[in-house]
């Protein structure tokens, strides 16, 4: 039986879908049944989520103007 | 339809230097926001995303294919910059074992709030939550960080960020998931004190 300290040590695995059937399924009842246990998964699933949706920082116009600027000296010394 | 990485290398190789010039176009948000989020500031990460690109232009000749190109460009960035901490001493050693997250079931159980994940407030429109969303990852210890940004924010499987940082995949379920935890409560904290 999987208690709730062990749930937070496998709560990854199972977002990730990285556990075996078995123990997903006992996680499953016990995210069901345990108020704590369904807060925990939910915190930790939209924290995931949140994080993952930040957007990215544009690359600012003159660092990328630099950047060209040196691959292009890189190519001519290529050639 | 855009080419493959893999073909760009290709007929980069074969002396088509545009190709060069269209992978910077692909990776260049991707390697600078990277380099960003390791370094946690934008000039370091500006030099950063040139030494990659240069670096990468150098050693193109030598790329096997043996892995995917991304895995090997993000190889390149993430060594840039923990290099560039060492020198700028920066470099915090944070022990695996060490107990990021101390809290017991108990603690965990008393603290029991609402969950949070539902409230209208658990959006990135919420300015307030972004910045703290941004402060904590910050606030990640280097090694935990720049997992969780591979893997979390870049998408980048278990399996390649072994790869990339090499370490275990062990290793990297163990440091994502400390992160998580980690972010979680700074996240929880925020909704307790502002929500």
């Amino acid at each position: 039986m999987i208690d709730f300290d062990r749930l937070m040590s496998l709560l990854s695995g199972y977002i990730d879908e990285d556990l075996d059937r078995n123990i997903c399924d006992e996680i499953n009842e016990l995210i069901e049944e345990d108020v704590c246990c369904r807060y925990m998964f939910n915190t930790l699933e939209k924290t995931i989520d949140l994080c993952h949706d930040i957007e990215m920082l544009d690359v600012p116009e003159e660092v990328h103007i630099e950047l060209y600027r040196i691959i292009k000296i890189e190519i001519s010394k290529k050639r | 339809m855009s080419l493959s990485d893999g073909i760009l290398v290709k007929k980069f190789l074969k002396g088509d230097n545009s190709s060069f010039e269209e992978i910077v176009k692909r990776y260049e948000k991707k390697i600078y926001n990277i380099a960003y989020r390791i370094m946690n500031n934008q000039e370091d990460a500006s030099d950063v995303l040139q030494e990659t690109f240069i670096q990468a232009f150098r050693k193109l000749s030598g790329f096997k294919g043996k892995s995917e190109f991304s895995t090997w460009l993000y190889r390149i960035v993430v060594n840039i910059c923990l290099m560039k901490k060492r020198k700028g001493k920066q470099m915090k050693v944070v022990s695996l074992d060490a107990p990021l997250v101390t809290q017991k079931e108990d603690e965990l159980r008393r603290e029991l709030p609402e969950d949070w994940s539902k409230s209208p407030s658990a959006t990135l429109d919420n300015k307030e939550l972004k910045e703290n969303i941004n402060r904590a990852i910050s606030m990640l210890p280097e090694d935990y960080r720049t997992t969780f940004i591979l893997r979390d924010m870049n998408d980048v499987s278990t399996e390649d960020t072994a790869k990339i940082l090499n370490i275990s995949v062990p290793a990297v379920k163990s440091r994502l998931h400390r992160a998580r935890l980690f972010l979680r409560e700074e996240l929880s904290k925020y909704f307790q004190e502002h929500v």
